[in-house]
């Protein structure tokens, strides 16, 4: 390891190191405006010269002593640049010599001859690197005139999201540099040169980024800002609460910048584990649903037909009344639909509520979204182990992405994936049955026929067996059932399932051998696939198999990883809201009823939390478009509660509605979809009467089990943080994932006592009381968890489901990141962002129909029209047409479905 | 925009770099060629032939000042600048010029005629001051006068 | 002592008497007032520019300087439509809570385009304590001329009334 010594301090540091970072290791800042730890140097700047040196080598190549013994060190003539220079052993710096500061004051005297002092209306003005470094380096004075400033133009829209001012822009190229290195979208570029140099963008539409907002944290002056936060507030003003997004499962660490009550904005906290520093403008924008006019403020009850304002107390009375009454008839009658959005304290008292009080198990979270079941037992057994990170797999980590589509799913990981392959060097493997933006980055893109994928992974399975790269010892050891296994394998050859699966016989070798030779390896499975499991069963044990002969479970990087699609699915099957699941994903012996079942009028009574069946119920398909859609599919139970932010359509047709809290304005935990639980805490205080989700079930909870031998006082909670200590202490996959462990300098407000919360309202954790959240700690699965523990292979025959029948498409369903939704469609400036319904058509389907890009097509399945415009492209094979789930008119679309489309 | 055949140059352009984006400015340069200047079309179609991004073509297109990103007059005079000739007058003289023009430095005429570019040295130093017509007419110890009689012939033509 | 000490009471009528023909150091407020030193410190005010736009940008720094956390600030964008000062900002909501306020004319001090000053009015009553928050549009000065009130349509003055003034150590403008 190289030693460098930097003004008198001397420290080794790896190869390959920079100046500027090994400064920092010895606690010497070098003051910078290009240089971005996450970025590649440029040097554009110079902000960062010092002065370098290296010791002298005599005609021998011998290092020259002087008399003291001490190396001669040759000085280089002019300053370098910190931030590209590698060190190299025995190099000297000097970072506080006057010609240093010398410059650095030259350099900033010359970047404000073209900077506005505009720092009093300027949103950076307070977190301004210029603003600080001209206070720590620079001259105090210019020594040119304010009226010779150069002047540009000052409100430069960058699309809809950024606004760009030219004249502050230094042209560090960091925004650039951000969108071309991390986010992949080169949108941005520089246009002209010297004075003249401006960012421009020329994508339609404009800047054309899921990524955009991170520049404006980037920007090291007020040049980028965001048009959502832009001149609302100072930002000193703005008090920032740690928190965790609450859209899509990636769970990206975040500051709620709260000010008046109000969210002003959302910046990203930094977790390495998680999302580093990035966040998308999904999770940066759309915030503006916790603080709506249209938020819920007090309980509604349902009087002569219509809902009518209620007080809390009335509302519970007559919910725990109903629930009684029902339930002493018949448990079984009385059913729960959770959201995967509710914290794991609101899910956890939920499911106590109806497996401990009620006794039914009527629990499920699947609503809109009927193939998220499947693999609840796939992740607890064989889950990526803890520390695997997914934005530093290494060129010794092979990872499987099958059927997914990150980039519009969960953003974060699309960017954190693309970066471990095209910078670190692991090696993606991309399947799907269509060409999606990961694809771009992987060293093999494989594009199965939608139906095809068990015999994709069995076809895999059987290469890997057949060029014996199976882990023997592994499947020694840990592994039941391999012979039999092999042996029901037999009739598939590699051929044959190349055929099913639609995929080339190489590509399919190709695949396993660097799945099955990689030293890590890891499974990352989306949506598409988990429609694949619900529909055959062999995908799952596909996924097992694969992961099992090549013996990649249970250590870190190496294992399963399922892509939810919202901030807490994880935390939903933890809980157990699945029929066939209980608490802590164990089975249960009497299987409850699915949400489906719920919502088609078998339970009497039906409670609703954080989700809206009727809405997105499955059942809808076969709907006429133009009716209402709820009639079709929503069957109003005897007796319906809905506990929701908004008045959602099933809270319309509800007879109690109870007004929740937005992840805002509360505690809890989120369990990400790598099973990370993080806690988050509330930056505002509660809207109108709203109350915490877990507050109403206890309360409701209470109610039921007074009178009753049950206890009360497990049923007094004064906050949310007394419930995430009793999962750590009874929910065995939750162990240890107490206060304590999930964040440093916990100070809960009051000591759990026993004597219950004597106020009866619920508290919300003071600023101080709970600093410096954790990055969070992931639960062990099964095979990591239990050395010991044997895995048995499970042989399912692969059935292909889509044959292809002339004139009929299979449909693909995906989802769009931005949609018109409850929560997205509060934020309007990103309303432009939501695509208009699409169908996407392979160019030869489309030649055949006669349509162009753009042209306006019927697509047509069961009893059910919809009329959208195609994007013809080559992302969908011949065959099969995608559509997106979450756009406007075009809920509940049936993956799978035969469609016909036809020209308008 | 751009014909097949430029398209198939392009192409033959691509094999001869390790990484076909090093062939953006030879491209560009045979862009301009056919098409006289690059409008937001052709920078698209470069793109992606290329394989870089609209804006990332741009960037390269504008940084360079002999690639016409606005669509120039039927004749470009060169106007230059630099140091010997502006101690001959140079500056005075472009003045002159751009009132008889109607336009400044870097714009076209209003009759799209005549496009003036500020140059710097164009080689001429011993006659300052000195302007470059259409990129092949050089012309020498400029006067008011001898602007006159280019403008009048330029405008004519 | 059976008699009162005549001499103190002596010395002490002599000062009530002496007292009584000297002019009387009483002002006969409110028909009499004081003169005001010109940097008095009294109620605050928001000026404007002679083309009456207001001075002040809402750029919050006299709330951040204010030690009583007197003064609150909201700030939004602002268009050529609806002009109300020079550049992108304005205040929308600028509110000094006078019961607060010390009166330490820290605000003045930072800002940045001399909006805020500490005027002479020190009258500064009130029947109820929301009173003593004085909205903007008690703060701020009538416009010059009528027609020069704002919010007006206006494109960006720019130059010379940019947030920070040109002329060293000077605020007017």
């Amino acid at each position: 390891m190289p030693q460098v010594t930097i003004d008198n301090k001397s420290v080794d540091v790896p190869h390959g190191t920079l100046i500027v970072e090994a400064a920092k290791q010895v606690g010497i800042e070098i003051p910078v405006f290009c240089y971005h730890p996450k970025l590649q140097p440029v040097g554009m700047c110079r902000m960062c010269l010092v002065e370098v040196g290296t010791p002298k080598r005599g005609k021998d190549g011998q290092i020259e002593r002087d008399a003291n013994g001490a190396p001669v060190i040759a000085w280089m003539p002019k300053l370098q640049t910190a931030c590209t220079t590698v060190v190299s052993d025995g190099m000297m710096v000097r970072t506080d010599t006057a010609q240093v500061a010398d410059a650095r004051r030259a350099i900033i005297e010359f970047l404000l001859t073209s900077h506005p002092l505009d720092c009093p209306i300027c949103d950076k003005g307070g977190e301004c690197p210029l603003q600080n470094l001209t206070m720590a380096y620079g001259p105090g004075q210019s020594r040119f005139p304010v009226e010779s400033k150069f002047h540009n133009e000052k409100r430069v829209p960058l699309g809809d999201l950024i606004m760009l001012d030219r004249e502050r822009c230094i042209q560090c190229a960091r925004c650039v540099r951000f969108q071309t290195e991390i986010a992949d979208d080169p949108v941005l570029g520089f246009a002209a040169r010297g004075r003249g140099l401006e960012i421009v963008t020329l994508s339609d539409p404009p800047f054309d980024s899921k990524f955009s907002g991170n520049t404006i944290d980037t920007c090291p002056v007020g040049a980028l800002t965001s048009r959502d936060f832009r001149l609302s507030a100072r930002v000193w003003e703005v008090r920032d609460y740690p928190s965790v997004c609450a859209h899509c499962s990636v769970g990206c660490n975040l500051w709620i910048g709260e000010r008046d009550r109000t969210i002003k904005r959302i910046v990203p906290r930094e977790n390495e584990a998680v999302n580093e520093i990035w966040l998308c403008d999904k999770g940066r924008f759309v915030h503006h649903f916790a603080t709506s006019s249209e938020r819920l403020t007090q309980p509604l009850i349902r009087r002569n037909g219509d809902l009518q304002p209620a007080t809390w107390n009335q509302a519970l009375d007559l919910v725990a009344t109903r629930l009684k009454e029902i339930q002493q008839h018949d448990p079984n009658a009385v059913g729960g639909l959770a959201g995967d959005r509710a914290s794991n304290e609101d899910l956890y008292l939920f499911q106590k509520l109806f497996r401990r009080v009620i006794g039914s198990n009527n629990l499920d979270h699947r609503v809109g979204w009927s193939a998220a079941n499947v693999g609840a037992d796939l992740i607890r057994l064989y889950g990526a182990g803890i520390g695997t990170n997914l934005g530093a797999l290494a060129h010794d980590t092979t990872a499987l992405v099958l059927g997914a589509d990150p980039e519009e799913e969960q953003p974060v990981i699309r960017l954190r994936l693309a970066r471990s392959a095209r910078v670190f060097g692991a090696t993606l493997i991309v399947a799907n049955g269509r060409l999606t933006k990961l694809a771009k980055y992987a060293k093999q893109s494989v594009v199965y026929r939608y139906g095809g994928e068990s015999a994709f992974l069995l076809g895999m399975v059987r290469a890997i067996i057949d060029e014996n790269l199976e882990n023997i010892e592994f499947i020694r050891a840990r592994v039941a059932n391999f012979d039999a296994f092999k042996t029901a394998l037999a009739p598939y050859t590699v051929e044959r399932c190349a055929e099913l699966s639609g995929v080339n016989a190489d590509a399919l070798r190709n695949a396993a051998r660097a799945f099955a030779k990689s030293p890590d390896a890891l499974i990352l499975y989306g949506r598409e696939a988990m429609f694949a499991q619900q529909n055959d069963p062999a995908v799952a044990s596909g996924i097992a198999t694969l992961l099992l002969i090549t013996g990649h479970v249970g250590r870190a990087n190496n294992g399963l990883v399922a892509l939810y699609p919202h901030n807490n699915s994880t935390g939903a099957f933890d809980f157990g809201f699945l029929p066939d699941h209980g608490l802590g994903r164990a089975q249960v012996e009497s299987k409850g009823l699915s949400a489906r079942e719920m919502t088609c009028g078998k339970v009497r009574a039906l409670y609703v939390m954080a989700c809206d069946p009727a809405l997105t119920s499955d059942s809808l398909v076969g709907t006429q478009q133009g009716e209402s859609v709820r009639q079709d599919g929503f069957v109003k139970p005897e007796f319906l509660v809905v506990q929701d932010l908004f008045l959602t359509e099933t809270a319309k047709l509800a007879d109690v509605v109870l007004p929740a809290q937005s992840f805002a304005e509360r505690e809890g935990t989120f369990t990400n979809t790598e099973r990370r639980v993080q806690l988050f805490r509330a930056a505002l205080k509660p809207v109108g009467e709203a109350k915490p989700d877990w507050w109403i079930v206890a309360e409701i909870g209470k109610r039921l089990v007074s009178g009753s031998n049950l206890k009360l006082e497990t049923w007094d909670y004064a906050h949310a943080l007394e419930i995430t200590e009793e999962i750590a202490a009874s929910v065995p996959l939750y162990k240890g994932m107490t206060c304590a462990a999930l964040a440093e300098n916990v100070k809960l407000p009051r000591p759990r006592s026993g004597q219950g919360n004597p106020s009866g309202e619920p508290a919300q954790i003071a600023m101080g009381e709970l600093e410096n959240i954790s990055s969070g700690k992931m639960w062990a699965s099964v095979a990591e968890s239990d050395a010991s523990a044997k895995f048995e292979l499970v042989w399912k025959e692969p059935s292909s489901q889509y044959s292809v029948v002339s004139n009929q498409y299979v449909l693909a369903v995906a989802r769009s990141l931005y949609d018109g939704g409850t929560l997205a469609s509060r934020t309007k400036i990103v309303q432009p962002r939501v695509p208009a319904p699409y169908v996407e058509i392979n160019s030869q389907d489309a030649e055949e129909i006669g349509i162009a890009n753009g042209a306006r097509v019927r697509v047509s399945f069961d009893a059910r029209v919809i009329q959208v415009s195609a994007r013809v492209n080559g992302h969908v094979p011949p065959g099969v047409v995608l559509m997106a789930n979450n756009l406007d008119g075009t809920a509940a679309l049936p993956m799978g479905a035969r469609v016909k489309i036809e020209k308008v | 925009m751009l014909s097949d055949n430029a398209k198939s140059e392009i192409q033959k352009l691509l094999t001869k770099y390790p990484n076909p984006r090093s062939a953006v400015m030879p491209a560009l340069h045979l862009a301009q060629r056919e098409v006289g200047w690059l409008p937001d079309e052709v920078i698209q179609e470069i793109a992606d032939l290329v394989g870089m991004s609209k804006t990332e073509v741009n960037s390269v297109a504008t940084f360079y000042t002999m690639y016409a990103r606005a669509r120039p007059g039927a004749h470009t005079l060169l106007f230059c600048a630099d140091l010997p000739c502006a101690l001959r007058g140079a500056e005075d003289l472009l003045a002159r010029l751009e009132r008889k023009l109607g336009c400044r430095a870097g714009e076209t005429t209003a009759d799209g005629k005549i496009t003036l570019h500020k140059a710097e040295c164009l080689g001429g130093c011993n006659h300052a001051p000195v302007m470059l017509i259409d990129g092949v007419e050089h012309v020498q110890d400029l006067t008011d006068e001898k602007l006159d009689e280019i403008v009048k012939r330029l405008r004519e033509s | 002592m059976a008699f009162p000490d005549i001499g103190a009471l002596i010395k002490g009528m002599s000062v009530t008497l002496r007292e009584m023909f000297n002019p009387p150091v009483t002002y006969q407020y409110p028909e009499v007032r004081r003169p005001l030193y010109p940097r008095f410190r009294g109620r605050h005010e928001l000026k404007r520019h002679a083309n009456g736009l207001e001075k002040c940008i809402g750029c919050s720094l006299c709330a951040a300087a204010c030690p009583a956390d007197a003064i609150y600030v909201e700030p939004a964008e602002q268009t050529d439509a609806a002009r109300y000062s020079p550049g992108e900002r304005y205040a929308r909501r600028y509110e000094i809570n006078h019961i607060r306020c010390i009166f330490c004319g820290f605000c003045e001090e930072a800002c940045p385009t001399g909006a805020i000053v500490l005027e002479h009015d020190y009258e500064l009553s009130y029947y109820n304590r929301r009173d003593a928050i004085i909205t903007k549009e008690r703060l701020l000065v009538p416009p010059p001329a009528p027609d020069l009130s704002t919010p007006r349509a206006m494109p960006d003055p720019g130059g010379l009334y940019s947030a920070i003034p040109p002329v060293k150590g000077g605020v007017e403008q």
